[in-house]
Formats: C-alpha cells, structure tokens, sequence
C-alpha cells in the first residue's frame, strides 16, 4: 500500500488515499474521485499529475508514485 | 490624602535593584524572553489603563452580579430551547473553544506576572490571569447549565482533553501560544496579535449578533468578557513598542507567525459562525465585511504606529479571507460525524447571499453545495451517511487543519522533505513557520501520520467512536436531518 495525499479539482480538502502497488493510475484516479464524490461529482475519466507532470494512466502506481506523494486528480469533463 | 495620579506609581511601579541575585538569575532569558535587556531598558513600560487593585475588584464584582442577574432570569435550557438550531450550533462551536483556551491565556499571563520585565506589566498581568480564570469559569457554569439537555454542550468542558483532530488543531496553537511561549512572546502573541489583532473586536461583533439573534445570555457573557480584554490587551502594544526599539526584526517575526497562526482558528470559529450558523435574516454583515471593517484596518494601524510592516503574506491572507472558512465549512460538512456540533446545508436563498458577499470566490465552492443538496436529494431525509466523506481526510503538519487552502480549483498544499522525512502544509506561511524553527514542530505527528503508524484506527468509525470520543449523541449531525423544503422546490 502506498499512501498518498490527493487532490481532486474542484474539492475543498485534501484526502489520504492507499494505493495498492500494483493498481495502475487509472484506478487510482476512480478512486480518489470515489472519495471525493459527497463533494465533487465524479467523471468517467480524470488525469493523475504529479508535480504537474501527467501521468500515465496505464502505468503502475508503485512505478510512478511514493509514500506521501501528492498528486492531483483532474476530471476530464464528459461531452 | 494623596490623590490616584499622585500615588499611583508608588504602587505599580514596585522595581528595585537586586543585590543577592543577578536580574538575569532572576528574569532568564528562557522565560522572561529575548532580547534580554536590563530593566532600565523596560522601565518607561506603561498602558493607558493603569488600574488599580481596588478599582478592579469593584469593577469584576459588578460585572460578576451582572452576568449572575441575567443568568438567573434567562440562563435555563428552556430559554436556549428558543434559539435557532443552526446558532445554537454555534454557540456549541464557541463554547467548547473559548473557556479551557482562557485557562490556558491565564497561565500565559501568571508566568508574565512573575517574569514580565517591568513591575507595571507584571501587575497588568495578575489582572489579565484573573480576568483568564474568569472567562473559564463563567462559559463552563453557563454551560454547565446545558448539558442535561443537550449532551454537545458536555464538550465545553471535554473538548481539550480529547484527541478530536479540531482539538488536536487548536491544542497544537494554544499549547505553543499560551503554555510554552516565555513572557515576551507571549504578550506580543496573545495580547496584541489574538486579542487585540481579534478576539477583542470579535466579541464585540458578536455580542451585536447574539443581541439580534435574541440570544441574551451569550450577548451579556461575551460582553462581559471584551471589556476585560479590551484592558488586558493593552500590555500587548506595551510590551512590542520596547520589543520594536531593541529588535525589530524579532518583533516583526512573531507579528508575522501570530497572525497566521491565529488566523486559521478564528476563520472557522468567527467564519462558519457569521457566515453559515447566524440565522439568514440577522445577519447584518458576513465574515469578510467583519473583517474588513473591524479587522484590518486597526491591525494595519496598530502595525503601523510601531513601525511594523503588515505580515509578508499580506496579499495571500486578503485572499483566504474570502474563502478559507468556506473551503474549511464544505469540507467540515462533509465530515460532520468528526465534530460535536451540527452543521446545516445553505439554502437557495443563503447562497444567493453568499454569492454577493463574495462575488470573487463563492462560483467556485457552489457548486460543492450543489453537488451535496443532490446527495440529499437521491437519498431523501435521514440519511446522514450519503453526504458524508469516508475516507480519511488529510491535515497540514504545522496548523492541524485541513488542507483548504488557496481555492478548489487550485489548492495551496505542499510536500516537503525535512530530515528524511515528509511534511504536507495547506499554505506558504504555515510551511515557512515550520521551516523557521523545524526543532519545535517536527517530532508532532498529525492524525492522519499516526493512522499510519498505527497508532490511531484506519477505520473511520472507530476513530470517531474511539479516538474522537464522539458517541451517537454528541457528533455531529446535518440540523434538520436533510428535511430542507427547499430540496423539493429547487430541483
């Protein structure tokens, strides 16, 4: 597990999220949107960044991210 | 017989020169606070109030029947009973922050009545230490008075005792501020940067409000209270006009880390009580207008007489006046179970207010309130869990909050790596306090730090049941369960 602080766009706090090692970014991002979800509604896409650099969402979390990273979750708005 | 001005100083003015001792043996730098400087250099200490012993035991004693008459005619819970829930909240909120704080400030004020560098200060002092003990005692007997009818009033007492993360938050600023701070820091933190940089102003505003929400009793408290911090206040510009003339930019520095720091707590006390608690036809001006108009320009006044500058972060702080209380209110709301007061959704027409107030910010968390009265909507009345977050929310490692701040398209928190470990911040200033003395703040750990080191539950109901201390009568609640008409009315 890695735990992360995320932020999603348009949400009032930050969250610390467990990542599992082995989840890609993509999952990661459905969760942390999941958490947010009271607050901000969720999109079926959204962009990981990390020190404002776009991960990929295909890639592995442990490949990508560290304990206590923050990461910023962006919804891409749906047509 | 001498008149009072002739006499007076022979009385406050009580200083001597020390033979068996040193001053420094007697007055150490460690708690009377730097620079050190020899008494000389303190005696022209003064403040316009120069009250006597006599004086102010007549005063308090008047005060005392006073706040003891209009508690015997409407102190009882069915006079609170009357009150709108939402300010009822409030005054929850209040209560539980405001008497063990003043207990703290009266400890505060007890180490500057025996190190405090002047004979005057340290007099004003045992004042201020008797005016402290006076403000815990009169909130936790009017208080007191509640509990059997409402079991959220029970935290007036409890609420620094417990692990709750907002009593953790405000420990770790009191603690600082009011136990551990030598006698300089201390005037210079409390006196003139909460009180006379706040809480004076701030009762007196909300003494207003009270008075037109028809909440007497906590009109007569707080009033009762300003005027003894509207005398004790006035060591704080004392204490740094001799501070500015010996080291200005130590004196600036504290400026700088006091105002920050105490300008989180008072965001959410004052901020979510004007702004969200405060029934919507009595509100006369909201959080920011108080600000502006009470606030800001005396601080920048007093700053400005003693040659100070405004804190460096001056652009940043007029930024979070028009959003951080709201950004912290949301995320409060959605985590309400974590608290022991209750919170209540804005309707249409408070947001319509909250839009004009705040033409700058409030697009931006408006929708944060439309996204939650749609949670209400699907899952109609009662059901408390579906607008609530269950995830663990994060806090920054210097003011314990959460991480609000900036706007929520753009939040300010930032990682740090300090002596190979990392520290998350919700703003610059709380990181720049941090890095100026890391030694004093490293080795806390936040709530979230000590889920993860198992040291507090993961689960987020244990946590609250076990180390918040929050039953299911006492955490907090949406005021009317969700039952708002107009849910219905505006699709």
């Amino acid at each position: 597990m890695i735990p992360v602080y995320a932020f999603v766009k348009g949400d009032t706090l930050g969250l610390v999220i467990y990542a599992d090692d082995s989840e890609s970014v993509d999952s990661l991002a459905m969760k942390v949107q999941r958490a947010a979800t009271t607050r901000v509604a969720p999109s079926s896409r959204a962009d990981v960044y990390l020190k404002g650099v776009r991960l990929d969402p295909t890639a592995a979390v442990s490949e990508q991210l560290g304990p206590l990273d923050r990461i910023d979750v962006v919804p891409v708005k749906e047509p | 017989m001498r008149k009072r001005d002739e006499w007076l100083d022979l009385a406050r003015k009580l200083d001597w020169d020390f033979t068996y001792v040193t001053e420094k043996d007697v007055y150490p730098e460690a708690m009377s606070g730097r620079p050190w400087l020899p008494h000389a250099k303190w005696a022209e200490w003064d403040e316009p109030y120069r009250t006597t012993f006599t004086e102010y035991v007549t005063n308090q004693r008047t005060k005392e029947a006073s706040v003891g008459a209009v508690r015997e005619v409407i102190g009882n819970a069915e006079d609170f009973e009357k009150l709108d829930p939402s300010w009822l909240s409030g005054l929850k909120l209040h209560a539980a922050t405001l008497p063990l704080a003043e207990f703290g400030a009266c400890i505060g004020n007890l180490r500057a009545a025996r190190f405090g560098r002047d004979s005057a200060w340290r007099i004003m002092a045992t004042f201020g230490a008797l005016d402290e003990l006076r403000h815990t005692q009169i909130p936790l007997l009017l208080m007191h008075d509640l509990v059997a009818w409402n079991e959220q009033f029970d935290w007036t007492h409890k609420f620094y005792h417990t692990k709750n993360w907002l009593s953790v938050a405000t420990r770790h600023l009191l603690d600082e501020l009011l136990l551990t701070s030598d006698a300089i820091e201390f005037s210079v933190a409390t006196h003139f940067v909460l009180e006379t940089g706040f809480t004076n102003l701030q009762f007196v505003g909300l003494s207003s409000l009270a008075h037109d929400v028809g909440d007497r009793m906590f009109e007569k408290m707080v009033n009762s209270i300003q005027t003894d911090e509207a005398r004790h206040a006035q060591i704080g510009p004392a204490v740094l006009a001799i501070l500015v003339q010996h080291d200005r930019p130590y004196a600036q520095a504290l400026v700088d880390k006091w105002f920050w720091r105490t300008w989180h707590l008072f965001a959410v006390v004052t901020g979510f009580t004007m702004d969200y608690l405060t029934p919507l036809a009595h509100r006369t001006a909201s959080f920011k207008e108080f600000m502006e108009e009470w606030i800001l320009d005396q601080f920048e006044n007093n700053l400005k007489r003693l040659g100070l500058e405004k804190p460096w972060y001056w652009n940043q702080f007029l930024e979070a006046i028009e959003i951080y209380h709201h950004m912290a209110y949301a995320s409060a709301y959605t985590y309400r179970l974590t608290t022991w007061f209750d919170f209540v959704v804005p309707s249409p027409e408070e947001r319509a207010w909250l839009a004009r107030k705040y033409p700058k910010t409030w697009h931006l968390i408006d929708p944060v309130w439309e996204r939650i009265a749609d949670r209400w909507r699907s899952s109609g009345p009662g059901v408390e869990a579906y607008s609530m977050g269950t995830t663990p929310f994060a806090l920054c490692d210097l003011c314990q909050m959460t991480l609000s701040g900036g706007v929520p398209i753009d939040n300010t928190a930032q990682v740090i790596e300090y002596d190979k470990r990392k520290y998350i911040f919700c703003s610059e200033p709380c990181f720049r306090i941090f890095s100026r003395e890391p030694e004093r703040y490293a080795e806390h750990r936040s709530i979230p730090n000590r889920m993860l080191a198992g040291d507090a539950p993961a689960n987020q109901l244990a946590l609250i049941r076990e180390y918040f201390e929050l039953g299911e009568n006492v955490w907090g609640k949406d005021i009317f369960s969700g039952a708002y008409p107009w849910l219905k009315e505006h699709p």
